[in-house]
């Protein structure tokens, strides 16, 4: 039964990954991430991690991409985009090497160890424990360092002489 | 064979990731590119957690959660600079780097 | 009392803390009274221990765990036993007289509070690396007191000769660091511990020569760089351009002691390498020789005894080397008080005659300064040591003796009763010149109880700490071998007829010494003294040689680079190439010019594919 979970969030992340490689306008792109990350919330409980699940809802999808749209928002780029092409110049290259790079994955991929199914669930508590316990002081330090990027942004658009 | 479709759908999205990052123009798709990289990243990470029954991958997730969205804040608040400096917010716009090796 | 151990390098450690924090609300008189109280605190708790397990010391506190990966464990853990003991109090008794003398002596300079701060943080530095229980602290440690060092001896860095000396100093011993690094390296991939307990256990377990031999030479050179033996001893004359505290402490009883402490703490390694102890017997005593014999020629005072310093650790390192550790010991003890003493002395005499360094414009000092005169008198009996009433009559002589009873240790007692009559002769020939003769007017100088205190203890040590251990066949005290054989074994001392010999060999030299000496400071004064030789004036041309041989190199080598790599290969040939080959393949591919961004992020991708078909390939 999981299994067809499993492919249907497959496909999903298949489909919007294409999409995004393919639309002109930023905000269609934002969407199509958002639903691709909420897939990805999705395939995190089944992994057995229904904090972190929660945490890619709120932070991800809700903190995150609103961000994103905020700055396509101030960016105020003009609505009509038809001419500007969606690729960089120099295209070929890249492309060859993504080609590579999917065909080595592949192969590399042939030779996994077979992993055990049992998948067990390890509760918010546990994590919690585990964050305020042997990992104290590195979430304290991602906690100092959160609270720097707020200095750092104000830094950022201090020049003044804009109404962002 | 969950774990391994999960790590299939992990490859997927950092290829994809890579995709956006090398191929678009526009800047905002680069930064979504980046976005799916972390994602994969974190995918693998509770890969590891379902296979080795510890606690770390969630934390692992929880950090990179954490970072991503520093980064991607302070990105975003230097893509606004760059649209208004620079006038563009394309890739080809941010060439001040370039060192001059051309002459 | 284990758990209250990590008071020791604590208080000092604090006073640096508060003094860099607050140190700007108080004025730098109190910022010096503070600091000066810290290793007086930590003397507090080392004379508790004394008291509670004097007799058989062996006391543990693990402070706290850094990180512990697999079976490696990186702790902050102090362990005391007699060796460490003894470096301790050394530490902070006599960095705390350094600090009360420092009270009047630097009063109103520039840069006091500076100084305190890193004055504090050396004695705690030095402190941590006496009491680390495993190698890794004692490196923190090692780098603290390196750092500091090379803070202080810049001082008063407004003078460029100045820092240029601190620069040269911690270039110098960083020589040393990198090699202890490496030491800890193999030893730690060879053992898989850097405890000490588990780490000697190991050894003996299974000794793997090879590695122990390897490791073992990185550690002489890291020792011999702190404790500035030959070759390695070049920063030290030049590190008497800092205050003469400074060198008190750093360069007569701590600084340059860690790495004799060193040798003692990681006996076991060099004992298990066959021949690796006489050639740190043979380094000690050559350097004994040598330096004492750059000291009779020197003018300037403070680089007689900057030489002397170097003289001295060599005839610590000649304890180590011929078996007898507990004996470098006792005259690592007995150096700490005389140089210091000698070290604050001389400081006084450069204030009296106005910042000049010169002794043969100096002299007749005894007739201003009584209490100076006596003080120091006392202390170069202890640096020549003058039979019976000097206690480094009972050190250094106690070395010089067994290093002609043991297996091949007949170059190293000549060499090191050579440097014994020059040490003589340095030693009396400073005195001579400085406090008697003709008298050379210099400022009125009144020593306050902060400055006569220190003087005065240091004085009565140089004279009568010697007595803890007289010689075999004396009838006295002794206490000091046997107290420290359950931890380094009791040395082999001559007995009968040879004693006899060796004590009256030891005791001829020193009086031949000072009868020279009387001879060399008259000589002296008519300009004919041993400073013309330029041989040893100049330490037999060594730093020369140096400075000929290295510097060179290192620019030859940048200057390839820059040429050779930089400007023909990269630009030209890659870049060029690279330019000209893009351009090519652009053009048949239409894809034009590159935005620069994304080709650095192709760029890595490319090395990824790379990695992983390397990866596919090695599975």
């Amino acid at each position: 039964m999981i299994i067809f979970l499993i492919l249907l969030l497959a496909l999903v992340v298949l489909v919007t990954g294409a999409a995004l490689l393919v639309v002109r306008d930023p905000m269609h792109g934002v969407v199509n991430l958002g639903v691709s990350l909420l897939a990805l919330s999705i395939l995190f409980l089944v992994l057995g991690a229904p904090f972190v699940a929660a945490l890619e809802v709120m932070l991800y999808v809700g903190a995150i991409l609103v961000l994103f749209l905020f700055a396509i928002m101030l960016m105020r780029t003009p609505i009509e985009l038809g001419e500007a092409s969606r690729w960089r110049q120099g295209f070929w290259w890249p492309a060859v090497l993504i080609v590579l790079l999917a065909a080595v994955l592949i192969i590399l991929y042939g030779r996994h160890p077979m992993l055990p199914v049992a998948i067990q669930e390890i509760t918010p508590a546990a994590v919690g424990r585990a964050l305020f316990g042997p990992y104290l002081w590195l979430t304290e330090a991602v906690a100092l360092l959160l609270f720097a990027v707020i200095g750092a942004v104000l830094a950022i658009h201090q020049r003044g002489d804009h109404d962002a | 064979m969950t774990l391994e479709w999960a790590l299939i759908i992990a490859a997927l999205l950092f290829l994809t990731g890579v995709a956006l990052v090398l191929l678009r123009r526009n800047l905002i798709f680069l930064l979504l590119g980046i976005e799916l990289l972390f994602n994969s990243a974190m995918v693998i990470a509770l890969v590891g957690e379902a296979r080795w029954h510890s606690v770390t991958g969630q934390v692992l997730v929880v950090f990179m959660m954490a970072l991503s969205g520093a980064a991607l804040a302070l990105t975003l608040a230097l893509l606004l600079r760059v649209k208004q400096e620079l006038g563009a917010d394309t890739v080809e716009a941010l060439r001040g780097l370039r060192e001059e090796a051309n002459e | 009392m284990n758990e209250w151990l990590w008071l020791i390098p604590g208080f000092p450690l604090l006073g640096a803390l508060l003094n860099a924090l607050l140190g700007e609300h108080f004025s730098p008189r109190n910022m010096g009274r503070m600091a000066a109280s810290m290793p007086f605190l930590s003397t507090l708790v080392v004379a508790a221990v004394w008291i509670t397990h004097g007799r058989d010391p062996n006391l543990h506190d693990l402070v706290w765990t850094w990180m512990a990966v697999g079976q490696f464990q990186a702790t902050i853990g102090f362990h005391i036993d007699q060796v460490t003991l003894i470096m301790i109090s050394i530490a902070s008794f006599v960095g705390f007289l350094i600090h009360l003398f420092s009270q009047q002596y630097l009063a109103g300079d520039y840069g006091e509070r500076r100084y305190y701060f890193y004055l504090n943080l050396f004695v705690g530095g030095m402190l941590v690396l006496t009491m680390a229980d495993n190698l890794l602290l004692l490196y923190l440690g090692w780098e603290t007191v390196g750092l500091c060092s090379y803070a202080l001896v810049a001082h008063w860095y407004r003078k460029q000769e100045n820092a240029w000396a601190g620069r040269k100093a911690f270039v110098v011993t960083r020589i040393g660091d990198t090699a202890l690094a490496l030491a800890i390296f193999i030893l730690f991939a060879e053992y898989h511990t850097l405890n000490d307990h588990l780490l000697f256990a190991a050894i003996a377990a299974r000794p793997d020569v090879l590695a122990l031999t390897i490791a073992g030479v990185l550690i002489l050179i890291a020792a011999i760089a702190k404790s500035a033996q030959f070759p390695l001893h070049i920063w030290l004359p030049d590190s008497m351009a800092g205050p003469s505290t400074v060198s008190a402490l750093i360069h007569a009883a701590t600084m340059v002691t860690a790495g004799v402490y060193l040798c003692i703490r990681l006996y076991p390694i060099f004992a298990a390498v066959p021949g690796m102890l006489w050639i740190i017997g043979l380094s000690g005593a050559f350097t004994a020789f040598y330096a004492a014999s750059c000291g009779i020629a020197q003018v300037d005072i403070k680089r007689v005894l900057a030489y002397s310093t170097i003289s001295q650790l060599g005839y610590m390192f000649l304890g180590v080397g011929i078996g007898a550790p507990s004996l470098g010991l006792f005259h690592l003890l007995v150096h700490a008080c005389f140089k210091a003493l000698l070290f604050m002395g001389a400081g006084v005499v450069i204030v009296i005659y106005s910042e000049n360094h010169d002794i043969r414009k100096m002299g007749g000092l005894k007739k201003q300064q009584p209490f100076l005169r006596w003080t120091f008198l006392a202390g170069i009996f202890a640096l020549a040591a003058v039979p019976v009433v000097s206690a480094s009559f009972y050190s250094k002589d106690a070395i010089i003796e067994t290093s002609f009873i043991v297996p091949g240790g007949m170059p190293l007692w000549i060499l090191a009763l050579l440097g014994a009559v020059f040490t003589a002769i340095y030693a009396f020939r400073l005195y001579f010149l400085v406090f008697e003769g003709p008298e050379q007017p210099g400022k009125p100088y009144q020593m306050g109880w902060g400055m006569k205190i220190p003087l005065g203890l240091l004085a009565i040590a140089s004279i009568g700490i010697g007595w803890l251990q007289f010689p075999p066949g004396w009838p006295g005290p002794k206490i000091w071998l046997p107290w420290l054989a359950p931890e380094l074994g009791m040395p082999p001392l001559p007995t009968g007829g040879i004693n006899i010999f060796l004590q009256i060999a030891g005791s001829l030299a020193t009086l031949l010494g000072i009868g020279i000496a009387y001879k060399a400071a008259q000589w002296e004064r008519k300009g004919q003294g041993f400073s013309r030789v330029a041989f040893l004036f100049n330490a037999w041309f060594f730093d020369h040689l140096f400075l000929r041989i290295f510097p060179p190199l290192w620019y030859a080598l940048a200057r390839i680079l820059d040429h050779g790599i930089e400007q023909w290969g990269f630009r030209l040939a890659f870049l060029g190439g690279l330019r000209d080959g893009f351009a090519v393949s652009g053009n048949v591919l239409e894809s034009g010019e590159n935005g620069l961004l994304s080709r650095y992020a192709s760029g890595m991708i490319l090395g990824m594919l790379v990695l992983l078909i390397i990866a596919w390939g090695w599975l």
